[in-house]
């Protein structure tokens, strides 16, 4: 690495006015040590590493993710910063941490000892097929469609499009009130972020207090009895609080 | 139990809807956008003084802005290395 210019890349916040280091980690080929930049009590968990843009490829962004989880495993008020940040140096590191301080003081009481949980709730396949011909307006599209040519029934099709949508929406609908409604009222805070494919019927993130973790997987797994015959569940954490923290920076050209 | 948390580590899937775009974010020229339904949204407007201290690799492929600029062109050449799940 001689020669070659490091820059600083930063991975999250946390509330600590001790020096720590979160070990070792392979980047690109190369081991790197982490360390903590300090400002009052925050710090920014960072290491040292060749300056270049670094691609989110598997391993550079699993990289990211586990010192994020090694970090929480010690510290119970982490502020996750989003992948491939690298600043200059040291310096340029803490004047952002200086910057960025009034919104830490305010955030550090709200996530200390939380964690987010992510629930993602597929409908399966044979459920899906079976609502579709039970319900009675796409059944009566679906025999028209069968009787036309492929051309005539092109308007059909399209009401058959339509009609599936509403269909989904509807179970969606459901699946919020009857899964996601109490889960939220036992949360924090909750959020729904938009379904990644056609058959997800529900994609929410979930903050709530470490103490609680348990009883809220038993909860989910109330859910999951009811619904498991027809819809699939994708349940993960502990993660840092990236659904529930956003602060957007600007860089100003020089 | 039926259904067991994963491991926050397991889905490289999971990973990426956190970690590209959530959290602390650091856009050049960015718009700020707001979503409004995260109780601890804090939107801050932190100018950093300068881009030459900062590197970001969806900035420089121009992931989080709309319109092409013309530095972006010379980079084209590098499109090729783009993981192709993160063209969308």
């Amino acid at each position: 690495m001689e020669g070659q210019k490091t820059g600083i890349y930063i991975f999250c916040g946390i509330q600590t006015e001790e020096e720590t280091a979160f070990g070792d980690f392979e980047m690109e080929g190369d081991t790197r040590t982490t360390f903590t930049i300090h400002y009052k009590d925050a710090a920014m968990v960072a290491a040292e590493v060749p300056m270049k843009i670094y691609h989110p490829n598997k391993q550079n962004l699993m990289m990211h993710q586990q010192i994020l989880a090694r970090v929480m495993k010690e510290n119970d008020t982490v502020i996750p910063i989003s992948f491939g940040n690298i600043f200059k140096s040291r310096e340029d590191v803490k004047v952002l941490l200086e910057n960025l301080y009034p919104q830490f003081e305010e955030l550090f009481p709200k996530i200390k000892g939380k964690i987010e949980v992510g629930l993602k709730v597929i409908g399966k396949k044979d459920w899906l097929r079976k609502r579709v011909h039970e319900n009675p307006q796409v059944g009566k599209i679906a025999q028209s469609v069968q009787r036309k040519s492929e051309a005539a029934g092109y308007y059909d099709r399209i009401q058959l499009g339509d009609a599936a949508q509403n269909m989904i929406t509807g179970l969606q609908k459901e699946i919020e009130a009857d899964i996601y409604t109490p889960l939220e009222t036992e949360a924090e805070a909750a959020a729904i972020n938009d379904p990644i494919s056609e058959t997800m019927l529900l994609n929410a993130s979930f903050l709530i207090n470490r103490d609680k973790e348990e009883k809220f997987d038993e909860l989910v797994n109330e859910a999951h009895d009811k619904w498991k015959d027809y819809t699939d569940f994708n349940y993960t954490g502990p993660w840092p609080a990236y659904n529930f923290i956003n602060i957007r920076l600007t860089v100003e050209e020089a | 139990m039926g259904v067991q948390k994963s491991t926050d580590s397991s889905s490289l899937a999971e990973v990426i809807d956190r970690i590209l775009d959530k959290g602390i974010v650091i856009d050049a020229y960015a718009r700020v956008s707001v979503v409004g339904i995260e109780i601890l949204t804090v939107e801050a407007r932190v100018v950093i003084a300068s881009v030459d201290t900062w590197l970001r690799y969806a900035e420089a492929v121009g992931l989080l802005r709309d319109e092409l600029e013309d530095e972006e062109l010379s980079l084209e050449n590098q499109e090729n290395e783009r993981n192709p799940q993160f063209s969308i």
